[in-house]
């Protein structure tokens, strides 16, 4: 198969070895590459008991067949591994070039496992490897970690690294590269952390053959040119390329969409006046920032002149800034930036931080916490000086109840107890991101059956069918009603769908976010055709989906998803909302609609795949 | 004639204009509380529609007669699905 090395490179840093492995052709015609092929290494390699911060766990750091084309969102490359929030597996889409160079050095893939004796990064130039130390990065934020490798080993190499969260271990630490782009969820900076690795450089200067270059060059130029078309056609407040994801506000706020007050109200027109959209742009200074061949640009270069939270980077994203802002009642644009400057540079998920501050924020406004746990600080709505101050307390595992935040709201909640598990919005350990279920049920059903990392609101986006009208006319998806949005009807076609699509996309890989512009499954297909020379339909895009889908499923079941983890939803989402379009709606009826995606997957009632299906998808062995 | 819409195939009558086609798209997304709100807000749906890669401006909808094998998308505003 073309466009991909058949190779990827194994380090053991107990062992202080590294080698090469060959990975044969039909592991990729299963699974494509990126989050497929990191679901395949843990199947090869880790088995039932291996914990997250147990060495034995394989991070990977995975490329695929589009890394190295030049087409808007070819930057895209995946992270997975086992993962120390949901305690399973799971994956991380992040972006920029890293990947892009990891696949000139002539591989697919690092695997890394074992734990190293003291700090240490990776330098991989080409096909020279070697394990430097990293004592002296040692306690560094992620940024001066880089600043640090690059200018010891030089500005050309692509840097991923995890800041003091990663390294203390805090459940939900990310890590990041170029200053701009995060493998935000499930904790792979934790991971980094508890094998003592501090980053990874990379340089590469190898071209990997794909399979119609030329095709590739027409098709790649007409999509690049179509979108950026697109989106300069859009309405000024929906246009990507002007305001990144902050465009979200314009859009889901009257949808209902928002997550306000710790999930409890459904309107906050202070917050929706003064969070994203044009105030967004003109508070931070917001610049398009984008990633390597990127049209769209959805991210930003921000600048606060002055005043308590000024800083230069990168601008909060949507989820960012909803769960900081609007989840905290906090409507002080620059406040919530500057706090997720500090998270960045901690490297804490700034949707998990924004969930265990409302939990806690919540706590403090039942009596549960008081001022003798929060270090004098008055964890009330609005208070933008409390954020700022508990992001660094839990960057820093500060003893008390920055550390226990550091364990995620399930922990936090378990141990202080007094019923406050009732407010933790979290699923199998994992925050939820800031999609609102009662605005649209489907939201329920996608993170309640997640395989791919848990409960997330990116492995399958079925809620952006409503509130991104985005629909997947290829697949049959097509035109929906508004009111569908409340009916479990079609859900778990849908959600299945949806599900098998985020797979493709993140294996392939490629940059979701191209869907903001109308990047569509036809060219999503001709791209993987022109770089494999795979020649597929797109039956066999979705049955690639659908087996990736079930793979993650298989490894769910090894490290020990259980049914009723599925159908143990947070409360908060039962309660109804009273102001807001969704006012009064709750997702009755989800727990049938679980059990009618597991049908519709070919699962059984208990949620696991079926011989049948496993021998449909060829699954009975897995390749390699 | 065959022509491709939202990446799948349909049959429509020869002379169809691009018109009859976005006339019959624009009634369906004309029920939705966005597009309505766009609506009233500037006048239009704002709705795109892409002939064989390239947005058609909204003057040139009325000019265009279809032909065989052309390739129509429809993008919302809003994520652009
Ligand atoms: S859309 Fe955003 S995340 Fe995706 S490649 Fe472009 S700038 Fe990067």
């Amino acid at each position: 198969m073309n466009g991909v090395w058949n190779r990827i490179l194994k380090i053991d840093l107990t062992e202080k070895k590294t080698g090469i492995q060959a990975v044969p052709d039909p592991v990729y015609e299963y699974f494509l590459g990126g989050e497929g092929l990191a679901a395949w290494v843990l199947w090869k390699e880790c088995p039932r008991g291996v914990t997250a911060f147990d060495p034995a766990n394989r991070l990977t750091l995975a490329a695929g067949p589009m890394q190295g084309i030049r087409q808007s969102g070819a930057s895209k490359w995946a992270v997975g591994g086992i993962s120390p929030s949901i305690q399973m597996n799971a994956g991380s889409a992040i972006t920029h070039a890293f990947g892009i160079e990891m696949k000139q050095a002539g591989i697919d893939a690092v695997v890394i496992h074992g734990r190293a004796e003291k700090p240490v990064y990776l330098v991989i130039d080409d096909d020279r490897v070697r394990v430097k130390d990293a004592s002296r990065l040692w306690g560094l934020d992620a940024y001066e970690a880089q600043d640090a490798i690059q200018e010891k080993e030089g500005e050309a190499f692509e840097v991923i690294t995890t800041g003091q969260a990663g390294e203390r271990l805090v459940r939900y630490a990310n890590l990041q590269t170029a200053k701009k782009s995060f493998a935000g969820r499930c904790g792979f900076g934790a991971v980094m952390g508890s094998k003592l690795l501090k980053g990874v450089a990379v340089r590469g200067t190898q071209k990997c053959a794909i399979h119609d270059p030329a095709g590739n060059d027409a098709l790649n130029k007409a999509i690049n040119r179509r979108l950026a078309e697109v989106d300069a056609s859009k309405p000024e407040e929906f246009r990507i390329s002007w305001l990144g994801t902050a465009m979200a506000t314009a859009l889901f706020a009257p949808q209902g969409n928002l997550p306000i007050k710790n999930y409890s109200r459904g309107t906050f027109p202070e917050g929706v006046a003064k969070l994203g959209g044009r105030p967004y742009v003109e508070t931070l200074n917001a610049k398009p920032w984008p990633c390597k061949y990127c049209v769209i640009k959805c991210h930003n270069k921000c600048e606060v002149k002055s005043g308590p939270y000024a800083y230069r980077g990168k601008g909060p994203e949507y989820e960012s800034f909803a769960m900081m802002g609007f989840n905290l009642m906090i409507d002080d644009q620059a406040a919530v930036a500057y706090a997720g400057e500090l998270a960045n540079r901690y490297s804490l998920d700034t949707i998990s931080l924004g969930g265990v501050l409302a939990w806690a924020f919540e706590c403090y406004e039942k009596g549960i916490l008081t001022r003798e746990d929060t270090y004098g600080l008055e964890l009330t709505w609005g208070n933008a000086p409390a954020l700022v101050e508990m992001t660094r307390r839990i960057g820093e595992r500060a003893p008390g109840l920055g550390y226990l935040l550091g364990e995620g709201c399930k922990i936090a909640s378990e141990r202080i107890g007094q019923g406050s598990e009732d407010w933790a919005v979290q699923m199998k350990g994992q925050e939820i991101a800031a999609h609102n279920w009662r605005a649209q049920y489907i939201s329920a059903l996608n993170y309640c059956t997640g395989v791919a990392s848990g409960p997330n609101h990116e492995r399958g986006n079925s809620q952006h069918i409503w509130v991104g009208h985005r629909y997947l006319p290829e697949w049959g998806i097509d035109h929906v009603e508004n009111e569908e949005r409340w009916s479990w009807d079609k859900a778990a076609e849908r959600n299945a769908k949806f599900h098998d699509y985020c797979n493709v996309i993140n294996s392939a890989v490629h940059c979701k976010f191209q869907e903001f512009a109308g990047y569509t499954l036809t060219d999503l297909l001709q791209t993987i055709n022109t770089c494999t020379g795979l020649g597929w339909t797109q039956d066999d895009l979705q049955r690639c989906g659908d087996r990736i889908t079930n793979l993650q499923k298989l490894l769910n079941l090894r490290y020990g998803w259980k049914r009723e983890d599925d159908f143990r939803y947070p409360k908060r989402f039962l309660e109804p909302v009273s102001d807001g379009v969704a006012a009064g709606r709750i997702p009755v009826g989800l727990e049938q609609a679980i059990v009618d995606y597991y049908r519709y997957r070919g699962w059984d009632d208990e949620g696991r795949p079926t011989p049948q299906k496993l021998r449909e998808l060829g699954l009975e062995t897995i390749p390699g | 004639m065959k022509i491709t819409i939202n990446g799948r195939p349909e049959e429509v009558a020869p002379g169809t204009r691009l018109r009859n086609l976005v006339d019959r798209l624009e009634e369906r997304v004309r029920r939705d509380p966005m597009i309505i709100a766009l609506i009233a807000k500037t006048g239009k749906s704002q709705m795109l529609y892409i002939l064989n890669g390239t947005v058609v401006p909204a003057a040139e909808i009325d000019r265009i007669e279809l032909q065989e094998g052309d390739d129509v998308r429809y993008v919302h505003p809003f994520f652009g699905g």
